[in-house]
């Protein structure tokens, strides 16, 4: 038995060797909330500990319902947030005494593509939830070639999905709430999915703007809110046109945003100017979202 | 007698070192040996406790379907409202990628496992075994990329399914792995028939044909069994093919060149992304344990039938 006792002394020795002394108090940032800003936030984090390196921030997701109530139960001194906040919400954060400020960061939008052989060149809101619904099934009634519509779509966890979900599938004049075709083939990611695309004559997807942009192998369909309404392409040859996105007159966009409990100061303020400045906004650039302004864009 | 004394305790000196040095390493194998079984039972305690979980948050019964608007619905939905956890596409999708896999594998892998053990040459099995396990080597991702961008457009300009990605596409990537796992057993099974028997057969006159067919292979039943029932076990647990080849689509179908979605291709594509704690989450771990639960059971029985061969030619 006193070997065993030696040897499990010396394994305590041996783990508690590597417990690492606290450095220097550091001054700590807490973000939580929307999973399709996780990882934005955590390149913007990385980079602005590497400038300030007495800030540690952490960032978690849980989506951005759990960022709203990390910043009601003051847990977080940021939420990340991938929508305006509902009426209800900012109710309830009256009720907790605490006052919702938004900062806009960044946007995100999303380009429906299609096989370039396809000559179907725009299609409306409620053509694109019918057809994502499963309930539009030939390409013929759209005006293209007969042939049945293969889906093609991101994960059920993934922003993008959720983003489509709300703004194409859930909303219209009638309110009526539909879900994706259960046809929808889910492909890890978007290069996954425009390869796909690009291979298959009958197939549609869809995804972050600035990732399709540059390819050839696909076509990136207009969009349009009404039938009657005029299409918009987000891509003008093989430039995001990231001012309809910015203006919202493209449908399929939207603002990133991120909430602090009143108007921020010291170290929560000066983390969202770096944000907002532009080494935080090539951030977003690298990301695959779209930067606030275009002045950001263009001094390449 | 002071001078003779000093070797007599230098020696026990050392054969005390020896023995303490024998006994830590002693200790040291069996600290290894612990730690592995420990881990092993850890993760699987891990498994079920979080896939026990679900039932605090889940109804048992939605687990197969939901009644929406008074109507049964068979659906993989765990991020709408109100969120269906039906497993029942799932399943479909695990046995309609899995159950052709072993069937391509069983009549190709069967076939090379004979000729390797009974009809190649002792030169031609040394150079060709060692190439048929490399093959079950291979990285799943790089089967699954094979599949997805070349093998998906042979088969779509030849057949021209429906989907381009399909339950067909993602057999034909399992079989590349499986085939030389029953092939190698296969093999192994055939080769541990005693040779009596075979001279038994020749000396009464049977051809190699007779001989393999009559004798060989029937002896060696249960083995091939045992190494088609792994074969399976390997093709439903496989999860990068599948994800890659199948095209994820849930839906409820026994249509073979129709896009389908298997538990393993799930849980590894919606893990990551999923909410810690919440019913998805643990619904994820329960959907796993009924995976290895499959998996389990495959390999009991594949021990089960092995054990019957051991015991009727007392190998080992």
């Amino acid at each position: 038995m006193t070997y065993y006792n030696r040897i499990l002394f010396l394994l305590f020795l041996m783990f508690y060797s590597c417990k690492v002394e606290n450095l220097s108090p550091r001054d700590i940032i807490t973000i939580k909330g929307s999973d399709t800003m996780v990882n934005l936030t955590l390149r913007w984090a990385e980079s602005y500990m590497k400038i300030n390196p007495e800030v540690s921030i952490q960032v978690t997701g849980g989506g951005s319902g759990n960022g709203i109530a990390a910043l009601l139960n003051n847990t977080a001194h940021i939420a990340n947030i991938s929508r305006e906040l509902k009426d209800v919400e900012i109710k309830r954060a009256a009720e907790f005494g605490v006052n919702p400020v938004q900062h806009k960061v960044a946007l995100d939008g999303i380009a429906i593509i299609v096989n370039p052989e396809n000559s179907v060149d725009s299609l409306s809101l409620i053509q694109l939830k019918n057809i994502f619904s499963g309930e539009i099934q030939n390409w013929n009634e759209l005006g293209g070639e007969p042939g049945k519509i293969v889906l093609y779509g991101r994960e059920n966890s993934s922003g993008t999905y959720e983003f489509f979900k709300q703004n194409v599938l859930n909303t219209d004049s009638s309110g009526s709430v539909k879900e994706f075709s259960t046809g929808m083939q889910v492909l890890q990611g978007t290069a996954a999915l425009a390869e796909a695309v690009s291979r298959d004559r009958r197939g549609i997807g869809f995804g972050g703007i600035g990732y399709f942009a540059l390819r050839d192998d696909v076509k990136i369909v207009s969009v349009k809110v009404d039938p009657q309404h005029k299409a918009f392409n987000p891509v003008l040859k093989h430039q995001p046109d990231y001012e309809i996105v910015r203006e919202r007159t493209y449908p399929l966009s939207r603002y990133l945003y991120i909430y602090t409990n009143g108007t921020p100061s010291g170290k929560v303020e000066k983390f969202i100017k770096f944000i907002q400045s532009e080494v935080g906004q090539k951030i977003v650039k690298e990301m695959e979202y779209i930067p606030l302004e275009q002045s950001y864009y263009d001094n390449e | 007698m002071i001078m003779n004394d000093k070797p007599l305790i230098h020696t026990s000196n050392k054969a005390e070192l020896n023995r303490i040095k024998e006994k830590f390493i002693e200790i040291f194998f069996r600290l290894n040996g612990l730690f592995a079984a420990i881990l092993i039972l850890l993760i699987f305690f891990f498994l079920i406790r979080e896939a026990l979980n679900v039932f605090m948050l889940i109804n048992p019964f939605e687990f197969i379907s939901i009644n929406l608007k008074s109507e049964a619905v068979y659906e993989w939905y765990p991020t709408s409202d109100p969120a269906r956890y039906s497993i029942v596409p799932l399943l479909i999708g695990s046995f309609l990628t899995a159950v052709p896999a072993t069937i391509i594998s069983t009549f190709f892998g069967v076939v090379l496992g004979v000729y390797l053990s009974e009809i190649a040459s002792t030169g031609v099995r040394e150079f060709l075994k060692p190439i048929i396990e490399v093959f079950a080597g291979i990285p799943t991702v790089v089967v699954g990329f094979f599949m997805l961008v070349v093998a998906a457009t042979l088969i779509q300009d030849t057949i021209n399914p429906p989907s381009r990605l399909n339950a067909f596409l993602a057999s034909l990537g399992l079989s590349i792995i499986v085939i030389p796992i029953i092939a190698s057993l296969t093999d192994e099974a055939l080769k541990s028939i005693p040779n009596d028997i075979r001279m038994a057969a020749y000396s009464l006159g049977a051809s190699k044909w007779q001989t393999i067919s009559k004798v060989i292979f029937p002896t060696a039943l249960s083995g091939v069994s045992a190494s088609v029932i792994l074969g399976f076990g390997r093709a439903i647990g496989e999860t990068m093919i599948v994800l890659m080849a199948s095209g994820n689509a849930a839906i409820i179908t026994v249509d073979i060149f129709s896009s389908v979605r298997t538990i393993s291709a799930t849980i590894a594509a919606e893990m990551g992304e999923v909410s810690v704690n919440s019913a998805h989450y643990f619904s994820l771990f329960f959907i796993g344990l009924i995976l290895f639960a499959v998996t389990l059971l495959m390999n009991l029985l594949a021990e089960l039938f092995l054990n019957k061969m051991k015991k009727r030619f007392h190998l080992y």
